[in-house]
């Protein structure tokens, strides 16, 4: 399954939770929706499996011919971000009751869901009432009761919310498993430690706008060009020496000997050096690559600096 | 088995297995049971821990008067002498009651310390039999005294229906208290209906349980799942409490040695025609309540809850009127969908109701009952996904606009 959003726009009265979003995903990819709280990624979940209906831009579904496939439910799995299961049954009725939903038959779903169970570790606790359950546990459920079809789609709004580390590890194996199976997984989250071992794709969301997509490398060159150096040298003298360049935005000792630079992305790297080392002695250099967390802070941080400039301007 | 239709079987299935609990279904019947056995026999119990009153009587001219009074077994009387009485008419002693003073032209006058309920019945009992010695003294012939001592009978023509009712029928007490057990029966049901589906919907809201299903179902199948599940929950409670009627009303006859009336075509008529209007209308009524408990978020809070209460206001109408089958306003009732489902069947049961009216009547109860499925599955679909907060009045109207 193939998911093509072309320029879809969700407003509600005055916010635009959603604007302009466009995005592939293709068949047996893990994508990724990353952003801060509110930034629209439960609104383009809810349009993409139908909950509501894009003001503008359009979802296409299709298959790997390319073919558009009216979305069933049988086709994708939905894990919503207000999630939860009858609090009075228990887990097996639960999972018998949305396996029953599904159309599946008992000769099918008994097996899957003793297997599931089993994986989670909650055989031994499937007659209990859902009430019992601790939150993590509530939400492998749910997870559960997502995956019980085997769809071919699974689409996840926050999947590793409320667990525990072991149970992300978890999930994360679950999802692993899933793309090896060569189904397609959309999420959003905000483990970004969990998304960069995951995702071969994502967007970078805030106030319903995008602020850079691809693989990990391709957000990193687009918001962060190779620009973060480590510099072994004599810290204290860096520090005096290169006090004054207009190039460097900025220097953060790291050690008595190692500095970590931040040039200006307009300025030419290699020209750099020899002025540099002309005033402090330079042992030797490397451009750092940051995480995705580092640039998420860092780009949301800037994000949210500029919104706040933009309606104090507006004041 | 089609999949729409097997999801529907599993919905309804599901809701009502939800809130049926065999435990709970019989410390229901259980406590049904002991407010029946305590009301039946609260005459005895009263009896029991009823206080005996002590009391003494008084005839003046006592040597002309060969009458005596006939003294209740609560209020046993002992002869008092005329120097006694005129005491006691002063201040009654510490052991009695009451003082009874029959004059010697057969009046009466009791003394007491204070009014109480109990004296009732001995004023009553003394008004009776004083009443039949005066008439005793009238020396009147057996036949004058056969008339005065029963009433004259009244029979009725009803002209609309060519029957004639015999006071005989009319004391029938089953027929009589049928309509109110049914109109009972359906009230039950329609109560059931109201606070299960109100928990049902908000419950499902405020455990977030909405948005993964609707991916799965359309609001509509759930929608009809729910109401068909209710209703079977609804038909559930008034069948217990028929069987329990049911019980009583045998039990009653038993002891009273009648045999049960046989069965004819009018009655299996009657009964299958009312159980369709019954379900029909549990059926509008739950799917009224589905609709609209879709708009309400917290029911501990909200304002709506009350509003709900309103689809109810045609069955307790119902019971005023239950007496006058052939009036007018339940003859329009029986025809109006909101109330025909109740008031119709009342009316079956009672009196001959003319084919055009039951046919209307039933027309226009499908038709209405089509028509409200089609707008609580709007405000359902629109309400249904509404969490901390509630649609405003003006998006519900819009829903029902469609």
């Amino acid at each position: 399954m193939n998911i093509t959003i072309d320029t879809v726009t969700k407003r509600y009265k005055t916010v635009t939770a959603v604007d302009a979003i466009s995005l592939n995903v293709q068949s047996g990819q893990i994508y990724a929706l990353l952003g801060p709280n509110g930034a629209g990624k439960s609104s383009l979940v809810r349009m993409l499996v139908g909950l509501t209906e894009p003001d503008s831009g359009t979802i296409t579904i299709s298959d790997n011919e390319g073919a558009a496939v009216d979305l069933q439910p049988g086709h994708f799995a939905y894990l919503p971000e207000d999630r939860g299961l009858y609090q009075d049954r228990t887990i097996l009725d639960n999972l018998t009751y949305v396996a029953k939903l599904r159309g599946l038959d008992k000769s099918v779903y008994q097996p899957r869901i003793d297997d599931w169970l089993e994986h989670f570790e909650l055989t031994d606790r499937k007659s209990e009432p859902m009430r019992q359950l601790s939150k993590g546990n509530q939400q492998k459920v749910q997870l559960i009761s997502t995956l019980l079809h085997d769809p071919d789609l699974v689409i996840l709004d926050e999947p590793f919310s409320g667990l525990d580390p072991v149970n992300q590890e978890h999930v994360l194996n679950v999802l692993s498993d899933l793309k090896a199976k060569g189904k397609t997984v959309l999420l959003s989250a905000h483990q970004m430690a969990l998304v960069e071992r995951l995702a071969d794709k994502m967007l970078l969301m805030s106030h319903g706008k995008a602020l850079a997509q691809g693989t990990l490398e391709q957000i990193r060159d687009a918001l962060q060009p190779e620009r973060l150096y480590r510099v072994s040298c004599d810290a204290m003298s860096a520090q005096t020496a290169w006090a004054d360049f207009d190039a460097i935005e900025h220097l953060l000792p790291i050690s008595a000997d190692q500095v970590e630079l931040t040039i200006k992305p307009e300025v030419d790297v290699s020209e750099l050096w020899p002025q540099l080392a002309a005033s402090c002695a330079i042992e030797s250099f490397a451009a750092r690559k940051p995480g995705l967390h580092e640039l998420y802070l860092d780009t949301i941080g800037r994000s949210k600096g500029q919104s706040q400039g933009d309606a104090n301007e507006h004041v | 088995m089609s999949t729409s239709k097997q999801q529907l079987k599993t919905i309804a299935w599901w809701e009502f297995k939800r809130f049926f609990k065999w435990k709970q279904e019989l410390i229901s019947i259980a406590l049904l049971a002991i407010i029946f056995i305590v009301s039946a026999g609260w005459g005895v119990i009263t009896e029991i821990f009823s206080e005996q009153h002590q009391g003494a009587i008084y005839y003046e001219n006592k040597a002309e008067q060969n009458w005596r009074f006939d003294e209740s077994d609560k209020v046993p009387l002992r002869d008092a002498g005329s120097m006694e009485v005129q005491q006691w008419q002063q201040q009654l002693p510490e052991d009695l009651d009451v003082l009874v003073v029959i004059s010697s032209n057969l009046d009466a006058e009791i003394v007491v310390r204070e009014k109480d309920d109990w004296q009732a019945d001995l004023i009553d009992e003394l008004q009776q039999q004083l009443q039949q010695e005066r008439i005793a003294r009238l020396s009147l012939s057996e036949e004058q005294r056969t008339i005065i001592d029963q009433p004259p009978e009244i029979a009725r023509t009803i002209q609309n229906t060519d029957v004639e009712v015999s006071s005989a029928e009319e004391d029938d007490g089953f027929k009589e208290a049928l309509p109110m057990l049914v109109t009972i029966s359906i009230t039950v049901g329609v109560f059931t209906g109201f606070g299960l589906m109100m928990m049902s919907i908000t419950a499902e809201k405020q455990q977030r349980v909405t948005e993964q299903l609707l991916t799965i179902i359309s609001p509509r199948q759930w929608m009809d799942g729910k109401i068909l599940g209710i209703t079977l929950h609804s038909i559930k409670s008034m069948v217990f409490l028929g069987l329990f009627f049911t019980g009583i009303g045998l039990v009653a006859s038993m002891f009273a040695g009648e045999s049960g009336g046989g069965a004819s075509f009018d009655r299996y008529y009657g009964a299958v025609l009312s159980l369709i209007f019954v379900v029909l209308g549990l059926i509008l009524i739950n799917a009224m309540l589905a609709g609209f408990s879709a708009t309400i978020d917290d029911p501990n809070h909200s304002s709506r809850s009350s509003v709900m209460l309103l689809p109810l206001l045609p069955v307790f109408l119902s019971f005023s009127i239950i007496d006058n089958p052939d009036g007018g306003l339940a003859q329009v009732m029986s025809i109006l969908p909101i109330s025909s489902f109740v008031m119709m069947p009342v009316r079956l049961l009672q009196t001959d109701v003319s084919w055009w009216q039951q046919l209307l009547s039933l027309a226009l109860l499908i038709v209405f009952v089509i028509w409200m499925r089609n707008v609580a599955a709007r405000l359902f679909a629109m309400g249904i996904q509404f969490y901390g907060k509630e649609p405003t009045w003006k998006d519900i109207w819009n829903a029902i606009k469609g």
